[in-house]
């Protein structure tokens, strides 16, 4: 028994077999104790688990109940439609002077869109806001395998005139597909921006008979299509087509403002037949021999006031014609 | 000189080319003639009072279809400095300036809140107003999916 008060054990332990039963005993007894706590240590945590996860419900209830609250309270849900519609109006369509071709009004409409179905409704019942279509190929190109939502976001524009940047790269025939589309809007076009592959632009450029009536402003900057081997189909239909003037736009009685930017060898300008309504021409990248050739053309714009010629190196002479 | 008073009876004087700024007022000016009974109007003196003499817009103006050229989010110094305000009060302005017609006003604090709005995720726009994502389930995994799409070409 006298171990049983020693710190520390140094010597040999001498035990008689009473004592180490007793000591058995002992240790049994409170190996069985042990055990009890452990099992109540259990219990304790499992009711205390069910406990936690019950408080952790109602915390997550009130969580819901209050940003229902908050939503209902929230300042912005007091306003009417026609300013929820303003608001979104500012904050989709780009600003009059960016280069709209670049601009991501897809991506930008599509997150209003998906706020909440308040603003998803308002949204889709904003003609304005699908009146600009800024479509950039190489940004987009999944869009591309199936263009219906193209004809949907049409069809929410109703009957606005239409603002069209484009700036057409990847050489596919759904790109084709989606100038078709549009082109069969031709009679809401107003506005026009043309960018990328000539190719691509060929069904409007060189095959297009049908007018356009409301458009007013028209802005070219196409390259050849890179890539593309003279024996492929795309090949094969630009060296076609490109020989040929472009007259696509002599049925627009409106069009007044066209931007030019030969930024190719080929001249565009003298590719294509200005209408007689317009009265302001920028002309970007020019070379001199391209000016020589495009002369008499000019002198067909009866109603030409402003000429801005920038020249193909960066220096810029600006001419005026009164 | 017109006499304006707040929905908490304050009463504010103000000369007829200021609140005239307002259309709903001009119009109530007009339908009344002259006359000594005070108007009932929320706070919106200032802004009248620093745009004074400016032209009014036509009344068309907003529904013109050159509208959706000439749309830009700039907003002037001053107009910025007293739009400046929590969102409970932006929300009131707005609501004011739309009661009372005055299109200036108004398209400041659209503004702003278009501002607010762009370059943010529609998840970081929720948060901005407390909006509750109400679409369904189905639709969220759509849109989840969706944006995924969308932030692939980025």
């Amino acid at each position: 028994m006298e171990y049983l008060s020693q710190p520390r054990i140094e010597e040999q332990v001498h035990l008689e077999p009473d004592d180490l039963l007793y000591y058995r005993y002992i240790i049994s007894e409170k190996e069985a104790q042990v055990q009890s706590f452990d099992d109540q240590i259990e219990e304790l945590g499992r009711a205390h688990k069910a406990r936690i996860s019950e408080l952790k419900r109602q915390k997550d209830e009130n969580l819901v109940e209050i940003s229902v609250l908050q939503n209902v309270c929230a300042p912005i849900r007091r306003i009417p439609l026609e300013i929820l519609t303003k608001i979104l109006e500012f904050s989709c369509l780009p600003p009059r002077d960016s280069l709209l071709r670049r601009y991501d009004i897809i991506s930008t409409i599509a997150t209003v869109s998906n706020v909440c179905v308040a603003w998803k409704r308002a949204a889709a019942a904003t003609p304005k806001l699908w009146s600009v279509f800024c479509f950039d190929s190489m940004k987009h190109s999944n869009l591309l395998k199936d263009i219906s939502w193209a004809q949907d976001w049409f069809a929410r524009s109703g009957s606005m005139p239409l603002d069209v940047h484009l700036e057409l790269y990847s050489l596919e025939f759904s790109v084709t597909s989606l100038l078709e589309c549009i082109l069969e809007l031709h009679h809401r076009v107003r506005v026009l921006e043309i960018s990328g592959a000539i190719g691509n632009f060929r069904p409007l450029l060189f095959t297009f008979t049908f007018p356009f009536p409301l458009l007013e402003t028209l802005s070219i900057c196409l390259i050849e299509s890179w890539n593309v081997a003279e024996d492929s189909p795309m090949g094969y239909l630009f060296k076609h087509y490109s020989s040929r003037k472009i007259k696509s736009f002599l049925r627009a009685p409106r069009l007044q403002q066209i931007t030019v930017d030969e930024c190719e060898t080929t001249t565009m300008m003298a590719l294509l037949t200005l209408p007689e309504s317009l009265t302001s021409l920028h002309w970007i990248g020019v070379s001199r021999s391209d000016i020589k050739l495009c002369a008499n053309a000019l002198g067909l714009c009866k109603n030409l006031v402003k000429l801005c010629i920038c020249k193909l190196v960066s220096t810029i002479s600006q001419e005026h014609v009164e | 000189m017109v006499t304006l008073v707040t929905s908490d009876n304050e009463k504010f004087n103000a000369e007829k080319e200021v609140v005239e700024r307002s259309v709903l007022i001009k119009n109530m000016l007009e339908d009344v003639g002259e006359s000594d009974q005070p108007i009932p109007l929320p706070m919106f003196l200032e802004y009248c009072e620093h745009h004074r003499g400016e032209p009014l817009p036509a009344p068309d103006a907003d529904t013109s279809q050159d509208d959706t050229r000439k749309r830009t989010t700039d907003i002037s110094e001053w107009d910025q400095k007293f739009i400046t305000v929590d969102q409970e009060m932006l929300f009131e302005i707005i609501l004011a300036a739309n009661y009372l017609d005055i299109k200036s006003l108004l398209d400041v604090g659209c503004k702003t809140v278009a501002n607010m709005i762009k370059g943010k995720t529609p998840e970081e726009i929720r948060k901005l107003f407390n909006i509750v994502n109400d679409f369904t389930p189905r639709r969220r995994c759509a849109q989840i999916k969706k944006e995924n799409e969308w932030a692939e070409d980025r």
